[in-house]
């Protein structure tokens, strides 16, 4: 039976306290993003046209509005490879036997790494930071499973949690979890919105995924998650 | 070996684990004899012959070029042993001689089961082509090689498959000394050749094509012609002008172009097909589209795209913008 993700509250609720965890300055990021968008590796993808209620105009917790523009810009990073691959290429992998994934895809993908250059207040979705926040309507609090482990066509729910906590926590740099698919390691949405430049330092050059050592990694990431990596020749 | 043909042939090559060797052909065609011998001493271990024309340049012994030919004559020999429905050996490995050939092969013969010397130099003759022993590749082997498994019962029986160079060219004459020191020359050159015909595909691929076959059928150009209601004047080149137009796309499968029945509705494209491969980048190919198509898609609750492509034309090109471009939301 798969999670359902319960909607957020509609309003930030600035009275909420929660514990949040520092992610220290130093830290090195590994990201993945658009290799046909052309941004750099430190610069936030500004969600344009993206819609909050259509579950493939983004991703878990993205796009959500916030003022002044229509949505806050996000980045996605991790603390591995394998976390960042497995929530951004993978991020749609259903939890099945040897599910396929189109090998066409890859060739929209790269890679760099970033260093945090100042310390960052992260919200960790984990059972136990989680337990402050009700859900409207219900006795228990939202979880981890709701919030992770949900569906994509729970998406747009999703996004209306990172809605309430940008909204209720101004000093929030972004939400932290567990990947969906791995079990180890962290997976961050940063909100763009909280930066300024020189917060986020591109460590590399990008790395493309879809031929040379780029794909080695990817598929072997891929086979650790008993992903079919299906190809289009 | 003495055999009339022979003058025919300028050389063979035999692969073996250890490498290869050039040899007169009589003497190569020997090791492919030995494979199907009735009470023989055991055949040796050679994987295949390769069997030149006297207008192929003279062949090299080279270790790399020939594993090349092997290998696609071996997808070419594999992929008319997969259409073989009405096969039947008695008796495994004791039955005699059997020579499987059809003119849809395309040039692939097939000998299975055991005959006497005599037997095996009458009707396994040489010619220019692969001689492939299957005896030889244990699943293990052919899996490290990313080929194919022979089918379930053309496994544990003496086969020899025969594939004729006019379906398979021989690759003889490479400037290999000259390519490894102009750096990758070798790589693009059998990049090159490889685009000619269909690439090797891993198993996990055939495995997802063989599924989508069976589950959604498809038409060849002659049919999308038959069941066409266009009143063009060239109705019989119909598919390929939609192809050209962009307004359907092909797969290709087992050498056949065939298109997705799916794109059609009443004899004609669905408008939305030209949209969804307008979408889709230059390199994408028929099954990527096929994929994005029929693949269960999260993003509907695991619905497929051509379930909505008559009640949500509009939902099928937002589902395509998001599947071509899938970092677009990082």
């Amino acid at each position: 039976m798969p999670f359902n993700c319960p909607v957020a509250p509609a309003n930030p609720d600035p009275s909420l306290l929660l514990q949040t965890t520092i992610v220290l300055a130093g830290t090195e990021l590994i990201r993945f993003y658009s290799k046909s968008k052309k941004y750099p590796a430190d610069s936030f993808n500004p969600n344009t046209g993206k819609r909050i209620g259509v579950e493939e105009d983004g991703a878990r917790f993205n796009p959500f509005p916030g003022a002044p523009l229509p949505n806050v810009p996000t980045m996605y990073a991790a603390d591995s490879l394998p976390a960042a691959a497995l929530e951004s290429v993978f991020h749609n992998v259903d939890h099945f036997p040897s599910p396929s994934f189109p090998k066409m895809q890859l060739a929209d993908w790269q890679y760099s790494r970033l260093k945090v250059m100042r310390k960052l207040l992260v919200l960790e979705l984990t059972n136990p930071h989680l337990r402050q926040l009700t859900v409207p309507g219900r006795a228990t609090s939202i979880e981890e499973g709701e919030l992770i482990h949900s569906p994509t066509s729970e998406y747009p729910n999703t996004r209306t949690w990172a809605r309430f906590l940008h909204g209720s926590l101004p000093t929030l740099d972004g939400l932290a979890w567990r990947p969906r698919l791995a079990g180890t390691g962290w997976s961050y949405v940063l909100f763009g919105d909280r930066f300024v430049a020189g917060d986020l330092k591109a460590e590399s050059t990008p790395t493309s995924v879809d031929s040379g050592s780029g794909y080695v990694e990817i598929e072997q990431i891929a086979k650790s998650a008993s992903i079919r990596i299906i190809g289009s020749k | 070996m003495a055999n009339t043909n022979v003058a025919a042939m300028s050389s063979a090559m035999v692969l073996e684990p250890k490498g290869v060797q050039t040899l007169d052909v009589g003497s190569a065609m020997e090791q492919v004899v030995a494979a199907l011998l009735k009470n023989g001493p055991g055949s040796g271990a050679a994987y295949g012959v390769l069997v030149y024309d006297t207008r192929d340049p003279k062949p090299q012994p080279n270790m790399l070029v020939a594993a090349k030919t092997f290998f696609h004559a071996y997808h070419r020999a594999w992929k008319v042993l997969t259409n073989i429905a009405d096969f039947t050996h008695a008796g495994s490995a004791k039955s005699s001689l059997q020579t499987i050939e059809n003119k849809e092969f395309d040039h692939v013969r097939f000998f299975v089961g055991l005959a006497t010397e005599k037997v095996l130099k009458d009707r396994v003759k040489p010619t220019p082509g692969v001689y492939i022993m299957t005896a030889h590749l244990d699943a293990k082997l052919l899996k490290t090689l990313d080929l194919p498994p022979l089918p379930e019962r053309f496994r544990n029986l003496p086969l020899v498959m025969q594939i004729e160079s006019e379906a398979e060219p021989m690759q003889s004459s490479y400037p290999i000394q000259a390519s490894i020191n102009e750096g990758n020359l070798l790589d693009m050159e059998l990049l090159k050749v490889g685009d000619e015909v269909e690439e090797p595909i891993s198993r996990d691929t055939l495995e997802w094509r063989q599924q989508f076959i069976r589950s959604n059928p498809s038409w060849t150009s002659a049919q999308v012609a038959a069941e066409s209601t266009s009143t063009a004047r060239n109705r019989a080149a119909i598919a390929s002008r939609w192809l050209r137009e962009k307004k359907i796309f092909a797969i290709r499968y087992q050498g056949q172009q065939c298109f997705p029945r799916f794109q059609f509705q009443d004899g004609i494209p669905s408008p939305v097909i030209a949209q969804v491969i307008k979408i889709f980048p230059e390199h994408a190919t028929g099954w990527d589209l096929a994929y994005f198509f029929a693949t269960p898609n999260p993003n509907i609750g695991g619905r497929k795209p051509i379930e909505l492509l008559k009640s949500n034309p509009a939902r099928v090109v937002s589902l395509a913008e998001a599947f071509a471009h899938p970092a677009d939301a990082f």
